[in-house]
């Protein structure tokens, strides 16, 4: 596996205050690295939902949803011992309930497959400046913010 | 799980977001038998998509279900997301992508697998 990985978060608009993004920024990467290895660097991305654009079971949802990858093939109850570490700690730190966190830890090749299906919606012709504007969008709130951070808006 | 990601161009009215929500929830429930508390559905707009295409929807969906299962949800879906919207069925694209139950938390639990919801005990006192 990469010691880069890449950890996407969604999260309702205005619903994890700034300085509780940074936190949750250094306590995942801490239980990252406890559990997997100091070699390993996190990268953040904070995409944001307006209100509205969230639904959990046809309602309105407040759920953010993580994406953190791990090396493929890793023991089930290495796995799991690492979620429910980093479900309790997102819940005490955003404060959250535990129904307001999906938490995907999926294999390490498994997320690179899934971000390439997830950019086959774009117009082939306009991706590379579709990746090149969510990057300055991305640089401009970590420049405002002090994370990356972008709308899921494009 | 399942995770809908329904991306369009221009926004749907929130009306219609939500409505669309309820077919999908309606549909993959029908089909799989998947509580409708695990039904995801998130829009992304001024998505520049394939020409020709007005709304695409990724399913994020639980691994373990039949190649048979699958092409029929896939078909059933694509059909209700055409006829909710009004649309021809060449304007929807729709895929379908499998993730392991066992990758995903939902309730600080993990996830049953398909067809094992029954057995699930932290989801029996759920419900």
């Amino acid at each position: 596996m990469n010691n880069s990985v890449r950890v996407m978060c969604t999260i309702q608009e205005n619903a994890i205050q700034k300085k509780s993004i940074k936190e949750l920024e250094q306590i995942l990467k801490s239980i990252y690295q406890g559990h997997f290895g100091s070699q390993c660097h996190l990268n953040f991305i904070w995409l944001t939902m307006p209100f509205g654009q969230s639904f959990l079971a046809g309602e309105n949802s407040t759920s953010s949803t993580v994406q953190i990858p791990v090396a493929d093939g890793l023991a089930p109850e290495l796995r799991h011992a690492f979620m429910s570490e980093v479900c309790t700690q997102w819940q005490r730190i955003s404060g959250c309930s535990k129904n307001e966190i999906i938490l995907a830890c999926p294999d390490d090749s498994y997320a690179l497959r899934y971000f390439e299906k997830v950019d086959e919606r774009f117009k082939p012709s306009l991706t590379y400046f579709i990746k090149m504007k969510l990057l300055w969008r991305l640089i401009i709130g970590k420049i405002k913010n002090g994370y990356f951070t972008a709308s899921i808006n494009f | 799980m399942p995770m809908y990601t329904v991306s369009t161009n221009k926004p749907l009215e929130i009306v219609k977001r939500q409505e669309l929500a309820r077919v999908i929830m309606n549909i993959h429930c029908g089909l799989t038998k998947a509580p409708q508390t695990f039904v995801n559905v998130i829009y992304s707009q001024n998505v520049s998509l394939k020409d020709g295409i007005a709304i695409n929807v990724l399913g994020n969906v639980r691994k373990g279900r039949t190649p048979e299962m699958n092409a029929r949800l896939t078909k059933d879906m694509h059909e209700a997301v055409a006829n909710f919207l009004n649309i021809g069925q060449n304007l929807v694209e729709l895929s379908l992508f499998e993730v392991s139950a066992s990758w995903v938390m939902e309730g600080g639990n993990i996830l049953p697998e398909p067809g094992e919801e029954d057995d699930c005990e932290w989801l029996q006192q759920q419900h």
